[in-house]
């Protein structure tokens, strides 16, 4: 579990599994007038409100369904608190232990991603800010897009890190020979 | 075999020059046991034929020696195991297979040799063995007797009982316009298509790009046909969103334009060894518009003998001269009833084989016959061919003039065409339908019923320069359909050519041999005409009963001369006798490419517990329980699983052991209406839990049936933690956001499904709560302070953590949550301060035998779908005032009857050793039937005997009553009793 020191590195490849510092759930049963703005101050972005995007960079804001946004790089004391002020139908659930983070970058990122999701991650379909929750080889998992290297992060529970490193590296395999796909 | 250091063979068939083969690189191969060589570029059907190969397989059902057919996908004689041992791959068409050196092939479907084959008695028994004759051997007395003779007789090739050591690569794709195709039409229509930018799949089945022009030369835009293929594959090459795949061919088509394509990626054994080297690649394509460009397949002609290894088609010929450089006789006839096959008498002519005759069904048309006189070949026209001679390859054919007058003419070749018809099969798959084009004589496709376009020689236009033009405004209107502005450039142009001219003839009577429709599954025009005397009517009927176009080829010769035929013989057209339904694949797909890497530890993911190093270095047995790798037991040295079993749970009732329960579902519920919500859902009452409190509580569908069970915690006013059974931790959190957002919109509660984010670990044991003092904790955890069914939050070994007393054993229990990434942390902390206490950890199955001793039901093992609350002793779920989802079913009478199957506890009276689960009883009195069975059932190490729980009807009157148990082994004795064996008054939780 404490062994995150596992990376795939190939020419037009890398897999680097991350350990996400703070990560949760944000959770609004009946969001009131203007209240999805006031979370700017604390999270430094209003809440997205469109589906499938992601807003920021250090602090990410990711639309995972209707008033539900999972939030990355912001203490849960922070969000926990206001969340508790405000009282009623509203939840944080601190989730940065159940999950984890396959970060692939490289000119075959997308080929790779393409064994094990029928999402579209061409750059016309997926941007940059795209979010999508989706199956990734049976394993549900949110996918987003972070540039245009391009380089994407799956979150997914932890509980599968063992199996998601085993399909990775099985793959890859094919991507570590001369004459592999390109896009 | 040492392939590579025998001579060079000479191949006494391959032409001096011409071909796409590459002379400079001679490959080794075997075929049947015999060595032989080919070049580069061959495939083993034109290698074969090269070296004057003609018997290269048998037929599946007569077992008449089979020479190839065709040249292509549409190949229904040559099917070849390909490989050695493991890596053998059967029933592959040699026409698919390209050469590569030291490939080892065999034919199928014959022992033991193509040469002399015993199953070829059938071919003299035939009379007995005609459509249906299978059918026809279900009679009384013994509907079966020859069931199991012809099962052995039936199949094609062999699967090696060996794990398959191929790699097999799946992958998704998507595109704008995906064009299935690579031939003239397809290229046209992906060159359009990439010109204007958009995202462009071309997928060819065949090693090259071209398709007919490889065999048939032709001037586009001015160029010769190679050199108009190698600009526009330079051309497809540079555009950046443009994808060409080569060696694979499209096999499935799905609603919303999803298309299946299988690309064969490597053959040779030699580097499929190599990490990573895939056999075949299985792609889904997602496709915003797909254009069909399949092309034709020529139709064989229907006449005694058209099976002989030497009777081709006439297009298949000029395959094997002009792409293959490979004569595929000496002296050749060609049997027509269109235009197209006189150009093969050219080619033959051209390349140096004699042909002795063009036999035309028809009046020939003037400008041809002037010139076959050019090259002096003999014209019979108004005449067909009714016959042949050879039984290892073709002698003779005989010929019948307009006046019905007969000759013989020798000849080892017949080149043999009955038009052609557009390759429709995917076109049907996506659920449109064909029609029959009179003037053609083919089945073209109606009105597309999805995103698509059919152009060339798939939608029957099967001249070039038509059939460029239709493909490039193809690619133009699937771009406008998609909204995309295409770029404005001109179709490519071919030279005009005549139009071609085609008389159906589907089949020719009067010979004596047998003439085959359907030669892959041996389907013979007599077949067909007993079939229609049988009172067959509808097409399929005709299919299943005569097994036309039912084997792997899928009918891609035969299908269209049978409904013809079908049709004049019922008298009627050839649209109203329809079409059979074509499905995936079009060729036959390894089921190996459909699993891809999902195989092994790959097959589908399992999960592991936070703690799950822990337990590996502790000795732990992992098995598979509702998804999770979780340990069954700890194997000490010598230790069987059993004695480990007996050794933890006896420990548990002794001193303390140590359980991870990170699995256990978790989901916060939060809001004003939380309690009024889970009164709702559970099946007793939640609103009435103090803070700080727990209460167990069952979950029941609206059947009232049973669906989970768990601990629900009062973290606070609107704020609870309910927990759920390890397997239901995803179905209740989905169960209740259903419920919210369908039906009780009103209730302001949100559910936050947070189970992976703790890890648990159970203390259970006498010695637990000295265990968590020496760990270290802020919470006061005296019986006063922190009671039995109560949860506190604190710290414990400095980890933050939620402390919830519950107990699944039976014995004082500390549930201790803490985030999972901590869960390495208190597992050390916990065995290094439980070590003197004698602290064990303890698996699952140690784990199933203490609460088998209390009584504590366990869902799913206990219960099954039928299992209502009132059937596990919860009759005062009844007495609940508010409504919850199941109520109104328990209160039918049926949900009520005394009669039902009720959870008791059992004793065996015969001795200590524990009944088997599963085995059904009988009450007294009763001599047959059953009563009930048992549903659990453990050795108890602290009781020393066997203690058990069981569904009886009518169960809970019958306590003390006497039950005989039938085992395996024969009966046995025992008694109903309270479902507690262990403590029954529960002293042991509240210290």
């Amino acid at each position: 579990m404490t062994d995150l020191d596992w990376r795939i590195e190939m020419p037009g490849l890398s897999v680097t599994q991350v350990h996400p510092a703070f990560l949760g759930i944000l959770r609004l049963g009946r969001p009131q007038g203007t209240e999805r703005e006031g979370y700017m101050s604390i999270l430094g972005h209003a809440l997205p409100q469109q589906p499938n995007i992601m807003v920021g960079q250090d602090r990410r804001l990711f639309w995972l369904s209707p008033c539900e946004w999972m939030i990355e790089g912001v203490p849960p004391a922070i969000v926990i608190d206001h969340v508790q002020a405000l009282g009623g139908s509203r939840h944080y659930a601190d989730m940065a232990a159940a999950r984890t983070i396959f970060e692939i970058s490289g000119s075959v990122a997308r080929d790779l991603l393409a064994k094990g999701t029928s999402i579209d991650f061409h750059p016309r379909a997926f941007g940059v800010d795209h979010c999508v929750r989706t199956l990734f080889v049976q394993v549900g998992v949110l996918v987003a897009r972070l540039d245009d290297g391009p380089t994407f992060r799956i979150y997914a529970d932890r509980s599968y890190q063992a199996y998601l490193r085993d399909w990775f590296s099985d793959a890859a395999l094919e991507f570590n020979r001369q004459d592999h796909l390109t896009s | 075999m040492n392939l590579r250091s025998q001579p060079l063979r000479s191949q006494p068939h391959r032409l001096p020059t011409g071909g796409l083969i590459d002379r400079d690189r001679p490959l080794r191969f075997t075929f049947a046991g015999r060595r032989y060589t080919g070049y580069a570029g061959d495939t083993l059907a034109s290698a074969l034929l090269a070296n004057g190969v003609r018997v290269l397989g048998r037929s599946f059902k007569y077992h008449r020696p089979r020479g190839l057919l065709g040249a292509g996908a549409e190949e229904p004689n040559v099917l070849v195991t390909v490989g050695e041992g493991a890596w053998a791959v059967p029933n592959l068409r040699a026409t698919e297979v390209p050469l590569y050196d030291g490939l080892v092939a065999a034919p199928v479907n014959c022992w033991p040799g193509v040469g002399f084959d015993i199953g070829a008695i059938n071919n003299v028994f035939s009379r007995f063995l005609s459509a249906g004759f299978y059918y026809k051997t279900f009679m009384w007395p013994d509907w079966h007797l020859f069931e199991g003779f012809i099962r052995k007789a039936a199949g094609l090739g062999k699967v090696e009982n060996l794990p398959d050591p191929h790699r097999y690569e799946t992958c998704f794709a998507h595109c704008d316009v995906l064009v299935i195709g690579g031939g003239p039409a397809g290229i046209a229509a992906a060159r359009a298509a990439a010109r204007s930018g958009a995202r462009v799949l071309l997928v060819e089945q065949d090693a090259v790009l071209g398709g007919r022009l490889n065999h048939d030369d032709a001037m586009i835009d001015g160029l010769g046909a190679p050199a108009w293929i190698r600009s526009a594959e330079r051309e497809l090459a540079q555009a950046p969103e443009t994808r060409i795949l080569r060696n694979t061919a499209a096999v499935g088509y799905f609603d919303h334009n999803l298309v299946a394509l299988l690309e064969r990626v490597e053959w040779d054994p030699a580097r499929l060894a190599t990490p990573g080297q895939a056999a075949c690649r299985f792609w889904q394509v997602r496709a915003g518009r797909v254009i069909l460009a399949t092309g034709a397949i020529e139709r064989p002609l229907v006449f005694g003998g058209n099976d002989r290894p030497g009777v081709m088609l006439a297009s298949a010929l000029r395959q094997y001269v002009n792409r293959y450089g490979v004569a595929p006789g000496r002296r050749a006839v060609i049997f027509t009833n269109n235009d197209d096959a006189y150009t093969t008498a050219f080619c033959l002519a051209d390349a140096g084989v004699e042909v002795a005759a063009l036999v035309d069904a028809r009046k020939a048309p003037e400008d041809l016959a002037a010139q076959l006189r050019g090259r002096g070949i003999a014209l019979h026209d108004m005449s067909v061919i009714c016959d042949t001679r050879g039984y290892k390859g073709l002698k003779a054919v005989r010929l019948r003039d307009a006046s019905g007058r007969m000759g013989w003419i020798d000849c080892d070749l017949l080149g043999m065409s009955g038009g052609a018809n557009p390759t429709a099969h995917l076109f049907c798959q996506s659920g449109g339908r064909l029609r029959y084009d009179e003037e053609q004589a083919l089945l073209r496709p109606g009105p597309a019923v999805q995103a698509m376009e059919v152009a060339g020689g798939a939608n029957g236009t099967l001249a070039l320069g038509p059939a460029l033009e239709e493909a490039h405004a193809a690619a133009m209107r699937a771009l406008e359909g998609m909204g995309q502005m295409p770029a404005a450039i001109p179709a490519p142009r071919a030279q005009a050519s005549r139009t071609a001219t085609i008389t159906p003839l589907w089949s020719v009577a009067g010979g004596k041999s047998k003439a085959f429709v359907d030669f892959q599954n041996d389907v013979t025009l007599a077949d067909i005409g007993q079939a229609h005397r049988e009172n067959f009517v509808s097409v399929e009927h005709l299919k299943r009963y005569t097994t036309l176009g039912m084997a792997p080829d899928q009918g891609k010769t035969s299908g269209v001369n049978a409904l013809a035929i079908m049709a004049s013989l019922s008298g009627q057209s050839i649209d109203a006798t329809g079409t059979t339904t074509y499905r995936f694949p079009f060729t036959p797909v390894p089921l190996g490419a459909l699993r891809g890497s999902a195989t092994g530890p790959l097959f589908r993911p399992v999960r592991r517990m936070p703690g799950h190093a822990c337990h590996a270095a502790l000795g732990a047995v992992f098995e598979e329980y509702g998804g999770w790798q979780r340990p069954s037991c700890y194997l000490r040295p010598g230790e069987t699983p059993h004695a480990a079993e007996q050794r933890e749970a006896a420990q548990v009732r002794r001193a303390v052991g140590l359980f991870e329960g990170s699995p256990l579902g978790k989901i916060e519920v939060k809001g004003p209406d939380a309690a009024r919500f889970l009164d709702l859902v559970y099946a007793n009452t939640l609103s009435t839990l103090k803070v700080g409190r727990c209460r167990y509580g069952l979950m029941l569908n609206e059947q009232g049936v049973i669906i989970d069970d768990g601990v629900a915690a009062r973290l606070g006013e609107d704020h609870f933690l309910v927990g759920t059974t390890s397997a239901g931790a995803d179905r209740i959190a989905a169960w209740l956001e259903e419920w919210l957002q369908c039906e009780w919109v009103d209730l302001d509660v949100v559910i936050a499904p947070v189970t992976a984010q703790w890890g648990v670990l159970t203390l259970s044991g006498p010695q637990a709560r000295a265990v968590l003092a020496r760990a270290g904790t802020d919470i006061p955890i005296d019986a006063a302070a922190f009671p039995h069914m109560s949860v506190r939050d604190g710290y414990v070994a400095d980890i933050p953590a939620r402390v919830m007393r519950v107990s699944f054993t039976g014995e004082m229990s500390f549930e201790i949550n803490v985030p999972a990434d901590r869960v390495d942390a208190l597992y050390q902390a916990l065995m290094a301060a439980g070590a003197d206490m004698g602290i064990v950890p303890v698996g699952v199955e140690a784990w199933m035998i203490l609460r088998t001793e209390k009584g504590y039901l366990h869902i799913g093992v206990d219960t099954d779908g039928t299992t209502n609350p009132l059937d596990v002793g919860w009759a005062r779920v009844l007495g609940k005032k508010v409504d919850f989802i199941g109520k109104r079913s328990l209160l039918r009478p049926a949900d009520q009857a005394p009669d039902r199957l009720q959870l008791v506890g059992l004793e065996a009276m015969d001795g200590p050793d524990h009944l088997p689960v599963g085995s059904h009883l009988r009450l007294a009195g009763r001599g047959d039937g059953s009563d009930g069975y048992v549903s659990s059932s453990v050795f108890s190490p602290t009781l020393g005997r066997g203690v058990a729980l069981a569904m009886i009807h009518g169960g809970h009157k019958r306590l003390g009553e006497a039950v005989t148990i039938l085992c395996a082994a024969g009966e046995r004795p025992a008694r109903i009793v309270e479902l507690a064996s262990y403590d029954p008054s529960g002293e042991r939780l509240n210290d």
